[in-house]
């Protein structure tokens, strides 16, 4: 099959090598012209030789870096006003790219287009299921209790892999001017596996297929003349699947004793559905005060109809639970409205100004239902248990006004403030008000010294329907989401930008601080802190070029929680278990603690181009980015003297880039380049590190299952390669 | 098997060959003052040369009603002639300290009307902060660098730059998503130049499988992408900006057990299984909370389990 492969590879890029190449040589017969039409163009022909020491996902994360021919082409043609193109990307790669673009100036244009994407999330996955790649799992029922254990092979690999497709086309008139239409369409296919985890005990991963289809069309006719711009777009996009579901055999209900129904079970996998958008742009200038309006509305709805999935049964000691749904289908309807509008302004010429207006409401219209939970005990006893679902929307409202200002010496000025609110139907936040301000200075009075500085100011304040929840809800009176909590934010950007400071030496430092407290909160999230650091430069000398980048960022949170021991079971806010300020009880079934985060990131890296000879280049680059964290916890007293133990080693990842390469041009037109390249990821983790897909903790009725990924993340890559060039 | 490789070699084919087929008639209609370029071209020959060689606007001047020459974007040059001063001329140098909106209004003056995507251009950021067409576009070259590419906005937007180097990123340097597939650099309405209404409404557009409408929904989710992801990158898996499970902790810290509780260093694969409070846990190996809660974007499936994504 890789033979296969190989050859077809092989054989396209021959092929559209020589088509290339001849026609080039065509054109430079001719003067790089074909009758009236300017040609340019060229094509790299190549091949890699790929040496990867671990077959490991993530180094061809989005790529297709395998042993064999490269081949990446462009040809353009413009002449007697029309134009066209064609661009070849990474010819038969899983990463291919075509494009055949023209038109005729100031009349119309047209794309078409193929890209393929690919994702790899993780190579050599297995599992005791059959069906993989299907939507419905199963496995041998003879294998007994636990079949994760008696099928021991777990022969059935396979990669977790999402493959994208995407063709289509974009037309644009001009030539009805001041009437324009742009129009397109295109389909995105989706095929592969990824992993999809279900609650059944202690982790339970299985392989879900992935088989969609997104076709998207739209429309916009545009009226454009003078100060005045009016356009109506229509937009669709129809996602469907075969696999909105995927069944599989669930072995701890199938090895139930109570139960008799094979252990068939479900989870959720995409939902087919339809969403429709119409919109209204419009644009006026040259209004009084030197200004200008924009004004934009949006409608769009999202639709589908589906027949709810039930999960037949769940297993416990204490007996099983069926479930039952009121109503065979379910119509999620889902509606946008947007409406955003601005007016810039300059009444002056040092002064400009802006008024702005967003607004969207989120409106779920989707069917709400009953459904019911009955619990048969061991005993016998019979016990039912209604619920609704519940349906969320909600509207946001941004209103807000910024001026700038030009001083003297090329300094400007530039502040605003602007009031968010948000209207939720959800229980824990029905309102959040956010208060921004920002103030920024810029200075470019020097010619080889620019500056500039932003400071922003948040302060967000929620309603939390009165602090306390529903009695189920035990800290709901002490904790916050922190995506909602209030808080005060301030920000710090700030860079200067060094040009010509001496001869042909540029470079830059960009500095960036931002703080969260979070003011009412007692349980969750508490501050955040984060610091970032850039610096590049620039460097010619003697035609040696040198770019050089460092980056860095640190962020620090602080989270304070509140355990409980599953064996006492307060429901009541007011009672003391639950009550954090009655910071730790008896015998150390409840009590706070803290988690204290650091994680830091930062890279380096250079790139120097040397011409050694006139017609020789050499170039080299380097880089490395890190990763790592760690979490401290902080409890008083820790439960039955047992301390925490603090994670010391998190997302360690070394990420090595080096580069060199040969460039030898022939002539003007041709040239030669070979070169090698390396790619290392070493990547360690206190929550992956022992990786296995039994964990040791499997028991039947509580088994830890998984399948591989994620888990496959090292790798050490040699790159050797040669390819030859011809530009037009 | 066959059948596919001839549609292949068919569209392929058709393809290369309506691109040399376009290569056909047309009116050539000279709108170049060629004498009013090749004054400036005694001092400026290189930049005139490669605009009359490969350079889009040029060859659409030629179809065009009018005449054209270097002072169409430069203004008259009479003056600069004398002075040869670049002050005295409209220059979209690197380092000119002429007017922004000014530089961009030369530029308006065709594209404002032919092109849609500048419609908002006075209401857009970049505007707003004195960056002109000049900064990205390179207005002398040919095709190939008249659209930037990523590199291009990497230059003042250091942040991003680094972000898309992180160990968890969209495929930006891997060139499969560019910086304009979401953003409209030119301008829009709302925050963040985004190429649709809201956040969440633009991440749709490629992972219409998150989009349901589902039976239960994940507040968080619903309103905002942005809570849970960074949209160039981050050194946490699946772009979050948090890991897991210390972002879902975050906000569901209001039940009493798994949720609230510690996953400490005692909760790894090699952590103890028995007779320890603290111990090997799916809440932290691995996948962590998506080792069991597969559906936190929102599910359709009824179970003991619904609203908290567990099938």
């Amino acid at each position: 099959m890789k033979l296969q492969k190989a050859i077809k590879v092989s054989y396209w890029s021959v092929v559209l090598g020589c088509v290339f190449l001849s026609a080039a040589a065509i054109a430079e017969d001719q003067g790089f012209k074909l009758g009236s039409f300017d040609l340019t163009g060229g094509a790299d022909l190549g091949f890699i030789w790929v040496n990867n020491s671990h077959q490991s996902a993530k180094f061809n994360e989005y790529r297709d870096w395998t042993t064999g021919p490269v081949l990446n082409g462009d040809v353009r043609a413009v002449g007697d006003g029309y134009y066209t193109g064609l661009l070849l990307s990474d010819v038969a790669r899983k990463d291919q790219k075509y494009v055949v673009d023209g038109g005729k100036y100031n009349a119309f244009k047209y794309k078409l287009y193929f890209d393929q994407i690919i994702h790899n999330l993780s190579f050599n996955a297995s599992t005791f299921y059959a069906g993989v790649g299907t939507n419905n799992l199963t496995y041998d029922t003879t294998a007994g209790s636990e079949p994760w254990r008696t099928l021991g092979g777990w022969t059935n690999g396979f990669d977790y892999t999402i493959t994208r497709k995407k063709f289509g086309g974009d037309f644009s008139v001009n030539m009805l001017s001041p009437f324009f239409l742009d129009f397109g369409v295109n389909q995105e296919s989706r095929t592969g596996l990824r992993p999809i985890g279900v609650a059944q005990g202690q982790g339970f991963e299985l392989p879900a297929p992935v088989d969609a289809k997104t076709t998207m069309v739209y429309a916009d006719l545009a009226f454009r003349q003078d100060n005045i711009a009016v356009s109506l777009r229509y937009d669709l996009s129809s996602f469907s699947t075969d696999n909105q579901y995927m069944s599989f055999m669930d072995p701890v209900i199938a090895t139930s004793a109570t139960v008799a129904n094979n252990g068939a079970d479900v989870v959720t996998i995409a939902p087919t559905s339809i969403y429709n958008r119409v919109g209204l742009q419009a644009a006026i200038g040259e209004l009084p005060l030197n200004s200008s309006f924009g004004l934009r509305g949006g409608m769009a709805w999202l639709s589908d109809t589906i027949d709810p999935q039930v999960q037949p049964l769940s297993y416990a000691t204490s007996g099983v639970t069926t479930w039952s749904a009121a109503g065979n289908s379910f119509n999620g309807k889902i509606g946008y409205s947007s409406f955003d509008t601005s007016l810039t302004s300059r009444p002056i010429s040092d002064l400009d100004t802006r008024l702005f207006f967003d607004y969207l409401d989120k409106r779920n219209d989707s069917d709400t239902f009953n459904y019911n939970k009955t619990v048969v005990t061991a005993a016998g006893a019979s016990t039912a248990t209604w619920y609704q679902t519940e349906t969320f929307s909600y509207r946001k409202a941004d209103a807000g006004l910024e001026a700038g200002y030009r001083l003297p010496f090329s300094t400007k000025l530039r502040g605003g403030y602007n009031h968010l609110l948000v209207h939720r139907d959800r229980a824990d936040a029905l309102t959040t008000n956010d208060n921004h301000y920002f103030a920024k200075v810029t200075n470019n009075t020097l010619d080889w010294l620019g500056f500039k500085a932003k400071m922003d100011y948040l302060a967000r304040a929620s309603d939390f329907e009165g602090g306390a929840l529903a009695p189920d809800v035990p800290f709901g009176a002490y904790a916050r989401p922190f995506d909602v909590a209030d808080k005060t934010m301030w920000k710090l950007e700030t860079g200067l930008s060094f040009s010509d400071l001496v001869p042909d030496l540029d470079f830059g430092v960009d500095y960036g601080w931002r703080s969260n407290k979070y003011t009412a909160t007692t349980l969750g999230r508490k501050w955040d802190q984060t610091n970032e650091v850039f610096f590049d430069v620039g460097y010619t000398i003697k035609k040696i070029r040198f770019n050089a980048f460092a980056d860095a960022e640190g962020t620090l949170y602080n989270t304070t929680r509140r355990y409980i021991s599953g064996s006492i079971t307060p429901k009541d806010p007011s009672t003391p278990p639950v009550d954090p300020t009655n910071s730790t009880t008896a015998g150390n079934y409840a009590f706070n603690f803290d988690e204290n985060t650091n994680n830091l990131t930062w890279g380096y890296g250079f790139n120097v181009v040397v011409p050694v000879l006139e017609q020789l280049d050499l170039v080299a680059s380097w880089s490395q980015n890190v990763s790592s964290g760690s979490m401290a916890f902080n409890a008083g007293q820790p439960a039955n003297g047992v301390p925490l133990w603090d994670l010391n080693n998190l997302e360690g990842a070394r990420h090595s880039l080096a580069d060199i390469h040969g460039t030898y041009r022939v002539n003007t037109k041709l040239s030669a380049t070979v070169g090698f390249g390396f790619d290392q990821l070493t990547y360690s983790d206190d929550a992956w590190d022992g990786y296995t897909d039994r964990p040791a903790i499997s028991t039947a009725a509580s088994p830890g299952l998984l399948t591989g990924a994620g888990a496959d993340l090292n790798y050490t890559a040699q790159m050797y390669y040669l390819s030859a060039s011809y530009r037009l | 098997m066959k059948k596919t490789q001839h549609v292949r070699r068919l569209i392929l084919a058709t393809l290369l060959a309506s691109s040399i087929g376009w290569l056909g008639g047309g009116v050539s209609v000279a709108g170049v003052d060629k004498g009013s370029v090749n004054r400036c071209k005694e001092c400026h020959e290189k930049a005139v040369n490669s605009f009359f060689v490969g350079n889009p606007h040029s060859k659409a001047w030629e179809t065009k009603e009018g005449s054209f020459s270097c002072e169409t974007c430069h203004g008259p040059g009479d003056k600069h002639m004398k002075d040869r001063e670049a002050s005295s001329i409209i220059s979209f140098n690197k380092g000119t300290k002429q007017d922004a909106q000014m530089l961009a209004k030369q530029c308006l003056t065709c594209h404002s009307t032919q092109t849609g995507s500048l419609m908002y251009w006075k209401q857009g950021i970049h505007s707003r902060n004195d960056v002109s067409c000049a900064n990205c576009h390179k207005m002398h070259d040919g095709q190939a660098s008249i659209k930037p590419k990523a590199e291009t906005c990497f230059a003042c937007h250091k942040d991003v730059q680094s972000d898309v180097k992180k160990f968890s990123h969209h495929p930006i340097i891997e060139g499969k998503v560019t910086c304009a597939d979401c953003h409209n650099p030119h301008g829009t309405l709302g925050h963040g130049n985004l190429k649709a209404d809201n956040i969440n409404q633009l991440c749709y557009k490629c992972h219409a499988d998150k989009r349901g409408p589902f039976i239960f929904e994940h507040p968080p989710v619903e309103e905002n992408c942005m809570n849970c992801h960074k949209s160039h990158g981050s050194q946490h898996e699946k772009l979050l900006v948090r890991r897991a499970p210390s972002l879902c902790q975050d906000c569901h810290a209001t039940a009493k057990g798994h949720p609230t509780n510690p996953f400490d260093g005692h909760a790894g694969f090699g952590g103890p299984t028995a007779n320890a409070i603290w111990k090997s846990s799916p809440r932290l190996w691995g996948r962590s909370c998506l080792n069991c809660h597969g559906n936190i974007h929102g599910s359709n499936t009824i179970t003991s389990l619904g609203p908290v994504f567990g099938r």
